[in-house]
């Protein structure tokens, strides 16, 4: 019985690599429900145990060429939520980013000028982080550790842009 | 985001085979989606959009709608017209919902995940929106609102009064501030 559990597990781990092939790294008990979309040329790693919840909406990890997007051992992403790094993005550990939540490290637009491209500001959670659903974590935003964000919160940049 | 559009946008030519075969079936699949409906030249179709033309739907020449992980809608009630000006950008997961009137300049573009509707259910008032507006991820618009030429709604906000041309409105109420208060660039 054990030896069947044993091998249905690792059939589970295998079948999640194939389809996180797209990551640079994926750590140790990955789960996957749903459709989740791996795109750009930059590097995504997940820790170990991160659950990434498309059940009801696909979810996007985007790393442009050279970017780097990490996140956290135990970290829960929910559906909808779409992750775009143009440089870096790193999520925390055991974070929570609730659905329809997007956090980007490039605004893809200048104000003033809509064609003009900005420079990437890095984004970093801290561990512990709670964001409710619809949250936006804006380029150079920062989230402490074990901060909760209330649902819709918008967390932008400090200073002056 | 889909960089591919912003590109086509610019009128650099396709680097690769598989760009430009992704370039043709956009325009094919425009053809064919928005077949109904008066449509520029050009128009570009990159994903799933729902698209329910009852009334008059007119998107301008150039116009691209993206795809991504959630559809966009455009939904044009009978009798209402819901106008997309040449050169206009959606994003993936827009909504635009017109049962009236709902007008929007060119260039303008819409990022992912916003919302514009004419109507809350009971009250019906047309929404007018300018020419080169940035529309941030998830921003909300009103019925009612005119939006002026060239302003910026910031992600997340929720647009309930008139934002002036040139000016940046961000909040839930948002409130609108000169772009020139913020930035130092020289106007476009």
């Amino acid at each position: 019985m054990s030896a069947a559990r044993s091998i249905a597990g690792r059939l589970r781990e295998s079948w999640m690599r194939l389809r996180l092939r797209a990551c640079a790294s994926v750590g140790r008990g990955v789960k996957l429900r749903g459709r989740v979309l791996v795109r750009g040329g930059g590097a995504v790693r997940l820790g170990d145990g991160v659950l990434l919840d498309g059940a009801t909406a696909p979810i996007e990890l985007h790393a442009g060429p050279g970017a780097e997007l990490t996140v956290g051992s135990g970290t829960v992403l929910c559906a909808g939520t779409s992750i775009e790094a143009m440089r870096s993005v790193s999520i925390g550990a055991r974070c929570r980013i609730g659905a329809f939540g997007k956090i980007l490290d490039n605004a893809f637009h200048s104000v003033g000028d809509l064609f003009s491209r900005p420079a990437s500001a890095p984004v970093e959670i801290g561990d512990g982080a709670l964001l409710g659903p619809r949250c936006i974590v804006l380029p150079g935003a920062r989230v402490q550790a074990g901060e909760v964000l209330r649902p819709g919160t918008v967390r932008k940049a400090r200073g002056p842009r | 985001m889909n960089m591919l559009a912003l590109e086509t946008h610019a009128a650099t030519p396709a680097r690769s085979l598989r760009e430009l075969a992704a370039r043709l079936a956009g325009l094919l699949r425009a053809r064919w989606r928005l077949s109904g409906c008066s449509r520029g030249a050009r128009v570009w179709l990159g994903g799933r959009v729902r698209i329910e033309a009852r009334g008059d739907l007119r998107v301008g020449e150039r116009v691209q709608l993206m795809g991504g992980i959630i559809p966009s809608e455009l939904l044009c009630a009978a009798g209402a017209e819901l106008i997309l000006g040449a050169r206009c950008l959606l994003n993936y997961g827009v909504s635009i919902d017109a049962v009236s009137s709902v007008r929007i300049g060119a260039r303008t573009q819409i990022g992912s995940m916003a919302r514009i509707r004419d109507s809350d259910g009971r009250a019906v008032a047309p929404v007018v929106i300018g020419e080169g507006v940035w529309i941030a991820h998830g921003a909300i618009i009103e019925p009612g609102v005119h939006i002026g030429d060239g302003a910026v709604i910031s992600a997340g906000s929720v647009v309930m009064t008139d934002v002036p041309a040139r000016s940046i409105a961000a909040g839930n109420p948002a409130r609108a501030v000169p772009i020139d208060f913020f930035s130092r660039r020289r106007p476009a």
